[in-house]
């Protein structure tokens, strides 16, 4: 069971395209686990296809630039060699993509836990990025885009991670097991917006570890007692 | 950034059932042509596919990416798609400019990703030269683990000169720049990095030898 979702906004601006990559990753995870945003979010599909590709405003729009165009005609043209180019593209080569993506890594492999990654996550894992581990607390970085970087994090069962902050922001997107905060107990598919006002101090149960994506756009900062002195390693953790 | 704010239980989110009637409606019906496309590889199908989507799709793509050539390689990556994915299109699930509306959309996305990715981790190669030279650094987090569960990590702060653990508590515990560091004392920017530097060093060794 779902309890935490991007917000409305949040969603929108997906669909429209017009989030920052590194935020649209994970949106586009939890969607992976949410039929209820899904279906959501199709709908804002089906209206902002209709707006961009169908109406007949979007039309006559199209028809004044076109106008316009005649004084760059290279525009048009490019898109009649992109025809040519497109359909000389065999499906041959769609099939050997095929293969690849079924013979990718979407298993992985972490303290000796095997978990298979959500289709959003697969052609994001690269299995030779070394994971890096700090008390309990394993991060393998999958990109970074924009001002945000995109991590899995492991957490072991029984860790609980010293209470820290965030520059700015963190989202953490629960993928398999189970983890709580000071705001609730997380599951599969959760969606956790974190930011500079808060700080929270996540934990495992026993016997249960927890996988997650997280998207954030500065290092953690632990704000209490010794773990402060841990802030000079996380540059390396985040 | 009220955008982040978070529902934790939609119950708003009940399906209005007013939309979804444009997916029967669709005039000339695309996704007969996808369907053509796909079964037959039907290349007149494809073309009025093409012909009419993809000046929308540039135009969209310029008003979202906001540069000509990237409009293209939008539109072309999308058009290559319907080409050669247009068996996956589902007409049950939507409507075809729908699907073709969000294969764009995630081009986009790929587009975005692929201009701002940085290959490597400068900041902390450049503020942890001492870390990041080191082949294993698990074994140095299992060290600084240990340390931190038996609450001992303070210790390690002694085997640190006064000037440079200074330098770190300023940067690391009161989360001053280097720029602030450096005007505070009184010193070059360069002495902040390099005490920074050379105190991580001496934590390191303090670590080595006592673990
Ligand atoms: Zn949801």
């Amino acid at each position: 069971m779902i309890n935490f979702h991007p917000s409305d906004r949040l969603l929108e601006n997906y669909a429209s395209a017009e989030l920052s990559s590194g935020l649209a990753l994970a949106v586009a995870t939890h969607l992976d686990y949410c039929p209820i945003c899904r279906q959501h979010v199709e709908q804002i599909e089906a209206e902002l296809a209709q707006a961009h590709l169908l109406d007949q405003d979007s039309m006559s729009e199209l028809l004044l630039a076109q106008a316009d165009n005649t004084a760059e005609p290279d525009s048009l043209a490019g898109m009649g060699n992109m025809l040519d180019q497109i359909l000389q593209t065999d499906i041959s080569v769609d099939e050997a993509e095929q293969t690849k993506a079924v013979t990718q890594h979407h298993l992985l492999e972490v303290n000796q836990q095997k978990y298979s990654l959500p289709r959003t996550l697969k052609s994001f894992y690269q299995p030779d990025v070394r994971w890096r581990k700090l008390s309990g607390v394993h991060t393998n970085k999958l990109g970074e885009y924009d001002d945000f970087r995109a991590n899995l994090l492991y957490i072991e069962a029984e860790t609980h991670v010293p209470k820290h902050t965030h520059k700015s922001l963190e989202i953490t997107v629960v993928l398999a097991g189970s983890l709580c905060d000071e705001q609730g107990q997380y599951y599969p598919g959760d969606f956790i917006v974190l930011d500079n006002s808060m700080t929270h101090s996540p934990a495992t149960q026993s016997e249960q570890a927890c996988l997650c994506l997280t998207v954030m756009d500065a290092p953690v900062q632990f704000t209490e007692g010794a773990a402060r002195l841990l802030n000079p390693f996380t540059q390396l953790m985040y | 950034m009220d955008i982040l704010g978070q529902d934790s239980l939609n119950l708003k989110r009940q399906t209005n059932s007013i939309q979804t009637q444009m997916t029967e409606s669709e005039s000339p019906d695309w996704a007969t042509l996808l369907h053509r496309v796909a079964e037959k590889r039907d290349k007149a199908a494809y073309t009025r596919l093409f012909n009419y989507f993809a000046p929308r799709l540039k135009s969209f793509g310029l008003k979202l990416l906001k540069q000509e050539a990237l409009a293209l390689e939008m539109v072309q990556e999308t058009m290559l798609n319907v080409w050669l994915k247009a068996h996956l299109f589902n007409p049950e699930k939507g409507a075809a400019s729908t699907w073709i509306y969000t294969i764009a959309r995630n081009v986009r996305y790929d587009i975005l990703r692929k201009i701002s990715s940085k290959k490597e981790d400068n900041i902390a190669e450049e503020l942890w030269p001492v870390i990041v030279e080191s082949d294993d650094q698990e074994s140095e987090f299992t060290e600084l683990e240990n340390l931190l569960l038996q609450g001992q990590l303070d210790n390690f702060y002694r085997f640190v000169p006064e000037l440079q653990l200074e330098v770190i508590q300023l940067v690391y515990l009161d989360e001053k720049s280097h720029q602030e560091v450096a005007e505070l004392l009184e010193i070059p920017l360069g002495t902040v990095k390099s005490r920074i530097r050379l105190g991580l060093i001496k934590l390191q060794q303090a670590m080595e030898q006592t673990v």
